[in-house]
């Protein structure tokens, strides 16, 4: 592996995503995950409290935000007519009632989708006519098109913000990735749609590397890196499919197993990367008793581990298939050892 | 009107034009933008579909190049006036008379970095099917440790035929010069066995379906059609290739040693303005007619050869340039017809040309070697 031609394809990728000490980068509207609200919900929860305790954001959210209604639309229940009229309401929201004019989501998917209807509305002026009307005609509200990165028509991810305040965290990190192995999995919503809006690009993508990287990890390739976790909104609805799911998982544990046994930690930046990859080891522990042990967390989950937030109070991590005590040990986090791993994950 | 005719592009469309206006005894400039005649053949070991060496096809095209000026290091950095008085002014300042011109500055290869799935520049064992070529001339294909390769995967179409890179066009040479290099590589490594993901096979000129024919049943040469998805990297270099049979319409993945990725051409129209040339929507020039003004742009007095309108082969390329030669000649012609106080003195060679016959085919054919 060349680490200058690596280099080279991040710099063909890069979104100017405002930092926190830019005139811009202080205020964000933001669009809560339905995903992660229902299955992971700490790791929003941590993501908002580094936002606001540790870089000082003004985070804005609306009582009126809906769902951007992605998962509806992936799994053929709504039309693309809903959900541009579903995104321009968000936006009008955001932008008319709470005065921003930076907004990220925490979902990979709801950033996908809202990209696609900027896109569609760049490329056909008639879709955003057509949206435009129906948004006033139905909701009496004024259309406005958020400019995030560069002051081109984009909304951005939560990691993209991560990224893009990476040395301002590190800096106020008590631990170090020091010695540590890691790897990414981004998520194909974040980058596989479109690769220009990835930060690095969707075959190399730098987002995560980068928080890693800051941090001190010693970032690791492997050959099933870009394997899909396998989530897919299809089989992981439907019981029958989700061999699929386990299947994908175990290739790609498999894989990292052969290149980099010593690496326990995967960072993740979707919501159903996050979930499954880690869900499916205890599947994968049950039917063939096999164990990978691969800790799966994401941007915020690690960041809040290295500033020093509780691992199981405040960055969800008492959810996880795989226990996170090995990778605490590893990095040199303290926990009670007095308690039983059952009792740490019950910290309320 | 002056004698002079501008060469612009020294590979072998431009030498082969060269060579043949001076046989008709005009006076040629070449300018060549490198310090070496030959474009991008110089680089070549072996040519499909015969194997001739490259080296053999410059040095006989730079044989009919006595009494050329050849200006190298050189390029073409504004054009005015009109045929037949143009004056062409060089990067290096010097300002030259032409009665014509002839752009044939040929292609570039597609930079394989834009596949970014695919590696280049970034696994050491991704490499071009233009540094195969190197290795092969070198008698020394190797990974990137220094190991012959025991497996290796040559994928067709990269950067031809791909919406996704804006280049919807075949490179046309790629399918055959992948069997040709994969017949090289058997002759160096017999052992190594050799994958090649195809979208189909246009092995199109006379020859080269014998040339794919040969590479199976003599070489045990294996094409697989299938498309790539992504390359991945093991720790010992080797590379995980994730890919689809699209005959069988199954994923499949392959652990090769190494992967050779077979570039197509861009065209190069870095005159377009300077010589006022229109461009297709392929990036390469426009003729004037596709079937008939094949080597006439729309502006008068300039002309155009080789792969500079297109992908071409070799043979194609000189062939090209030759019938350009005659474009220009007849170009000239009329002119002089039309001012019969012009010097008609120095177009006597091409007279005795037409009267000489076949006096310029000189080589004597040369069976191939499958
Ligand atoms: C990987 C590969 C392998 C191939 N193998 C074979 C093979 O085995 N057999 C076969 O028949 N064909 C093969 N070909 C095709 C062959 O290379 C072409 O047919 C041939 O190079 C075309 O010659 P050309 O003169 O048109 O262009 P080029 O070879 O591109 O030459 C153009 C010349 O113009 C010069 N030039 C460019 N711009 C300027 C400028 N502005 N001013 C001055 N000079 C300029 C360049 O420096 C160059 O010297 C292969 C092609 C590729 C990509
Ligand atoms: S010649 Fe073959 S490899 Fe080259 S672009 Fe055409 S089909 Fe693809």
């Amino acid at each position: 592996m060349k680490l200058a031609g690596k280099v080279k394809a991040w710099e063909k990728h890069q979104k100017a995503v405002p930092s926190v000490d830019e005139p811009n980068g202080k205020v964000w509207g933001c669009f809560r995950s339905c995903f992660l609200q229902s299955a992971a919900p700490y790791t929003e929860g941590i993501a908002y409290k580094i936002l606001k305790n540790d870089l000082g954001m003004d985070l804005r959210e609306a009582p009126g935000h809906t769902s951007c209604g992605a998962i509806g639309y992936h799994g053929d229940v709504s039309n693309l007519e809903t959900q541009m009229v579903v995104a321009a309401r968000n936006f009008s929201v955001a932008h008319y009632e709470l005065g921003v004019n930076n907004l990220f989501s925490f979902c990979v998917t709801s950033f996908a989708n809202y990209t696609e209807v900027i896109k569609l509305w760049e490329e056909e002026p008639e879709l955003k006519e057509y949206t435009e009307k129906m948004l006033k005609e139905t909701t009496g509200r004024e259309f406005w098109i958020p400019r995030v990165s560069g002051g081109r028509p984009s909304v951005v991810h939560a990691s993209d913000v991560f990224f893009a305040n990476r040395h301002f965290l590190a800096a106020k990190a008590k631990y170090s990735l020091k010695g540590v192995k890691a790897t990414d999995h981004v998520g194909c919503h974040y980058a596989k749609i479109f690769p220009e809006e990835s930060m690095g690009g969707a075959e190399f993508p730098q987002v995560l590397v980068g928080i890693l990287e800051a941090f001190g990890a010693e970032v690791v390739d492997y050959p099933e890196r870009r394997h899909c976790c396998g989530m897919g909104f299809r089989q992981c609805a439907f019981p029958e499919n989700r061999d699929y799911t386990a299947g994908s998982v175990y290739k790609k544990l498999q894989s990292l197993k052969e290149a980099h046994p010593d690496c326990k930690l995967i960072l993740t930046n979707c919501p159903g990367c996050t979930v499954f990859l880690d869900a499916e080891q205890g599947t994968i522990k049950e039917v063939l008793e096999e164990e990978f042990n691969v800790s799966i967390l994401d941007y915020a989950q690690l960041t809040g581990l290295l500033l020093g937030y509780d691992p199981f109070k405040d960055c969800g991590l008492n959810a996880k298939a795989v226990a996170i005590e090995p990778l605490l040990d590893q990095i040199g986090i303290p926990y009670d050892k007095s308690k039983t791993a059952e009792q740490r994950r019950r910290p309320f | 009107m002056n004698k002079n005719i501008v060469v612009i592009g020294g590979g072998v469309a431009g030498m082969a034009a060269a060579g043949k206006l001076r046989e008709f005894g005009y006076e040629v400039t070449l300018i060549e933008k490198e310090k070496e005649l030959g474009g991008n053949v110089k680089n070549w070991y072996k040519v499909f579909p015969d194997f001739t060496d490259a080296a053999e096809i410059i040095n006989k095209l730079k044989g009919e190049l006595k009494g050329i000026r050849v200006i190298n290091n050189a390029t073409v950095t504004q054009i005015n006036g009109v045929a037949p008085n143009f004056e062409v002014i060089t990067s290096t300042g010097e300002k030259i008379d032409a009665a014509s011109i002839l752009v044939a500055t040929g292609f570039k290869p597609f930079n394989a970095a834009l596949k970014e799935e695919y590696g280049y520049g970034i696994y050491n064992n991704s490499i071009t099917s233009i540094e195969l070529d190197a290795m092969l001339k070198q008698h020394q294909v190797q990974t990137a440790s220094g190991k012959p390769p025991q497996k290796i995967a040559m994928i067709h179409c990269v950067g031809s035929r791909d919406q996704q890179v804006n280049n919807n066009y075949c490179s046309r040479v790629c399918c055959t010069n992948t069997v040709k290099v994969a017949i090289e590589i058997k002759e160096q490594i017999p052992d190594c066995e050799i994958y090649c993901l195809y979208m189909d096979i246009r092995v199109f000129g006379r020859g080269y379906e014998e040339l794919y024919r040969t590479s199976q049943e003599k070489f045990g040469v294996q094409f697989i059609r299938g498309r790539l998805s992504e390359a991945g990297e093991k720790t010992d270099g080797s590379l995980l290739l994730r890919l689809e049979d699209t005959l069988t319409a199954k994923p499949m993945r392959l652990t090769v040693d190494m992967l050779v990725l077979m570039v197509g051409m861009v065209g190069n129209t870095e005159l377009a303005e300077i010589a006022d040339l229109k461009v297709g929507c392929d990036r390469f020039y426009t003729t004037a007619h596709e079937q008939y003004s094949n080597n006439n742009s729309e502006k008068k007095g300039i002309f155009l050869a080789g792969t500079a309108t297109g992908p071409k082969a070799i043979m194609e390329s000189i062939t090209d340039g030759r019938s350009a030669a005659a474009e220009i000649a007849a170009f000239l012609h009329s002119f002089t017809l039309e001012n019969m106080s012009c010097d008609l003195s120095f177009r006597q060679p091409f007279a005795s040309m037409i009267a000489g016959g076949n006096q310029f085919c000189n080589t004597p054919p040369q069976p191939s070697p499958y």
